[in-house]
């Protein structure tokens, strides 16, 4: 959906983004990651035409976006940042109604969108509409921030370190917000952070960029278990990155479902930290697992979770 | 706590407002020390002053010192309310008592004078007495805490009353009236050409200040550039600046056919305007550009990131949220402009200039006072009105 052709940015002689080559398929949750300077935000900000590539093409459905209008291209991408940027002189519903509107909307129709996408985020439509955004928390803001993004229904998200200005308990439900927002509306994501477990929870693809070039593209698990280099190493946390693994593996992938085994029980849902997090707390090798409705669905052991996927 | 406030010593005694208290004295001084108005066989030559109480009547005597002791009574209060209310409501009974009974003083002095040619001016101990309630006026409201919109209303409402007391013909015999009444078609010529070359200003400098402005924030260089030759401008004596247009746009006007006929000339509205659009460009673009600095990068970027085009974003982000810094300019700009253009009547752009160069020329203080009061008055009703357009739009596009 999204593909980069040896892709070059440079800023005064230092090249911020060097021949980058990558792909991101329809429906992905495509993270770019690295330390500052590394080249992601570059890369994020080439694909809404924010700034122009030196050299190499950037393509959109299959469209050179060079050949494209930046104004018409914008409008097809939602925009999410970290200063989130809501317009102080609008209501929270005239912001998030700002690209509807631009496009001419009929007012009942964009009314009802607003609504809409305040309940999406969570937020009370007549509690929220028409307050002035400096009346909003941070995380509030950054919820109106992400429902402006979603308002005209873009197919894709472009979100450079949404998140990265809040505090962790904000993050964590922004997060998980995300997750919700994103199952339900199937949009392709493109975010930028720094954070590893921020990626590494909500990414299906981890584009990690080091002094402007692309060192490695792949799914987390690949990530984690097969980092491309020393960099990579380093930046999943070398041998932590280990535990990492039992974050983005739930507990249903490991289940003995013949056997049954005593105790408080674990949910499928639940990811392998928290099943291994239990075993250490209660002082047992095997969790009862159950199902959405409390249903015995078998158990997990202590030797499945070092267990290699299939 | 404002210095020469009502202040709890160290011994638990309240001291008295200072700031109050000084104004009564000065006041005191004022109307004891100097004539209240003055009297002379006719307009030009110098008038004999006459003291308060042999000019004011008593019942305007007492208004005066029933004023004084609501002033005395509101110094040495206890800071409360009440007694800032009694400063304020003895302040403004003042600048009342002060301007009805110099007309009443006219109308008295006249009636008894053999001559028509005799004239009533207006005093030292009037003047301060003036000043005095203002400042009062000015340091109760500050004490009150009261804010910008009740401020103007409290003006509107002074200036109404004194309207009201003008048609009920309470100051005709002054001799500034007389002045104005000798000349009504006149001043209001001079109003119309006042106010017509202001308004033709502003309109120039904003219509060239704020794209200059705009221009200034793309690049640091750029800025450097622009504003060195506005402040330039800004150095240059405005006698020196009327003066200096007038050689070129003969010229122009005469090589050019066709200028003459749309009232291009050396002198008059054309040069006057020029000059004048050149002194509001510099206040107009600074303005444009600060305002427009300081919306914030992350807001900007959003907007471009959502697909507004340069044009969106300047109109419905860069210069709605600029706009309070903008109208900031623009009330600089006009109060400037009001007093600038008087200057402009020397090259014959006539506005309210006119009966200063004329009284001027006359030895005829009335004159001078008649043309720079209406200018004075000219640009605190425009400071004011540019203060609630400023309040409402910050209110409208901040709050």
């Amino acid at each position: 959906m999204i593909s980069f052709q040896r892709v070059t940015k440079a800023y005064e002689g230092r090249r911020a983004l060097d021949e980058a080559t990558f792909d991101v398929e329809e429906g992905d949750f495509c993270i770019f990651i690295g330390p500052s300077g590394a080249g992601k935000s570059t890369a994020l900000r080439l694909v809404n035409r924010m700034i122009a590539p030196d050299s190499g093409t950037v393509r959109v459905d299959g469209v050179d976006i060079a050949t494209l209008e930046p104004v018409a291209l914008r409008r097809r991408l939602g925009y999410v940042i970290q200063s989130i940027g809501l317009f102080p002189h609008w209501s929270v519903a005239r912001n998030i109604a700002t690209v509807p509107s631009l496009l001419g909307w009929p007012r009942a129709r964009v009314r009802a969108r607003v609504d809409e996408l305040l309940s999406l985020v969570n937020l009370d439509p007549a509690t929220f509409r028409d307050r002035p955004p400096h009346q909003l928390s941070g995380g509030q803001q950054q919820r109106v921030g992400l429902a402006r993004a979603l308002a005209a229904d873009p197919p894709i998200l472009l979100m450079d370190e949404p998140f990265g200005a809040l505090d962790a308990v904000t993050r964590d439900a922004l997060q998980g917000e995300l997750i919700r927002i994103r199952a339900a509306t199937g949009k392709t994501i493109l975010m930028v952070t720094h954070d590893i477990d921020e990626a590494i929870r909500l990414g299906t693809r981890i584009v990690v960029f080091e002094n402007g070039q692309v060192v490695q593209n792949a799914r987390p698990a690949e990530l984690l278990s097969a980092p491309a280099n020393d960099f990579v190493r380093a930046l999943i946390g070398g041998e932590a990155a280990g535990l990492r693994l039992l974050r983005i593996r739930r507990v249903q992938e490991m289940i003995d479902p013949g056997a049954r085994a005593e105790g408080e029980p674990i949910s499928a849902e639940a990811m392998l930290d928290a099943a291994l997090a239990r075993m250490l707390v209660s002082g047992r090798d095997v969790l009862p697992v159950v199902g959405k409705a409390g249903e015995r669905l078998g158990v997990i052991r202590l030797a499945d979770l070092v267990r290699k996927p299939a | 706590m404002s210095a020469g406030g009502d202040t709890t010593d160290d011994a638990g005694r309240t001291t008295p407002n200072r700031v109050i208290l000084l104004l009564v004295v000065v006041g005191l001084a004022g109307a004891l020390g100097l004539g209240f108005v003055g009297f002379s066989p006719n307009r030009i030559l110098t008038a004999t002053s006459v003291s308060l109480w042999q000019a004011a009547s008593p019942p305007f005597l007492a208004a005066i010192v029933v004023a004084f002791v609501l002033l005395v009574v509101g110094a040495f209060g206890r800071g409360g309310r009440e007694a800032t209310l009694a400063a304020l409501a003895g302040a403004i009974l003042l600048l009342f008592a002060d301007l009805t009974a110099t007309g009443a003083a006219a109308t008295a002095i006249l009636h008894g004078a053999t001559s028509p040619a005799a004239r009533v001016s207006l005093g030292g101990g009037f003047w301060v007495l003036l000043v005095v309630a203002f400042l009062a006026t000015a340091e109760a409201l500050q004490r009150l805490n009261v804010g910008p919109a009740l401020r103007v209303l409290l003006g509107l409402a002074i200036v109404a009353g004194l309207a009201l007391l003008a048609s009920a013909h309470a100051f005709d015999d002054l001799s500034i009236v007389h002045e104005w009444a000798n000349r009504r078609d006149e001043y209001a010529q001079a109003f119309g050409e006042h106010i017509r070359l202001v308004l033709s200003a502003l309109a120039l400098s904003v219509a060239i200040g704020v794209p200059l402005g705009l221009a200034a924030t793309q690049s640091a260089a750029r800025s450097g550039r622009i504003f060195t030759v506005l402040s330039l401008v800004q150095t240059i004596p405005s006698i020196a600046l009327f003066g200096l247009l007038i050689g070129p746009l003969t010229t122009l006007s005469e090589a050019v056919p066709g200028l003459r006929e749309i009232g291009v000339r050396g002198i008059g509205f054309t040069p006057a305007l020029i000059a004048l659009t050149l002194y509001g460009l510099l206040p107009i673009a600074r303005n444009t550009e600060t305002g427009v600095k300081g919306v914030p990068v992350a807001v900007i970027d959003a907007a471009r990131g959502m697909g507004l085009t340069a044009l969106q974003v300047a109109t419905r982000v860069s210069l709605p949220l600029a706009l309070p810094t903008l109208l900031a300019g623009l009330r600089i700009v006009t109060v400037q402009l009001v007093g600038l253009t008087v200057v402009a009547a020397l090259i014959g752009a006539g506005g309210f200039g006119r009966f200063v160069f004329l009284g001027l020329g006359q030895t005829a203080t009335d004159l001078v006072l008649l043309g720079a009061l209406s200018a004075i008055m000219l640009a605190l009703v425009a400071d004011a009105a540019l203060r609630l357009l400023t309040l409402a739009a910050t209110r409208a596009f901040v709050a």
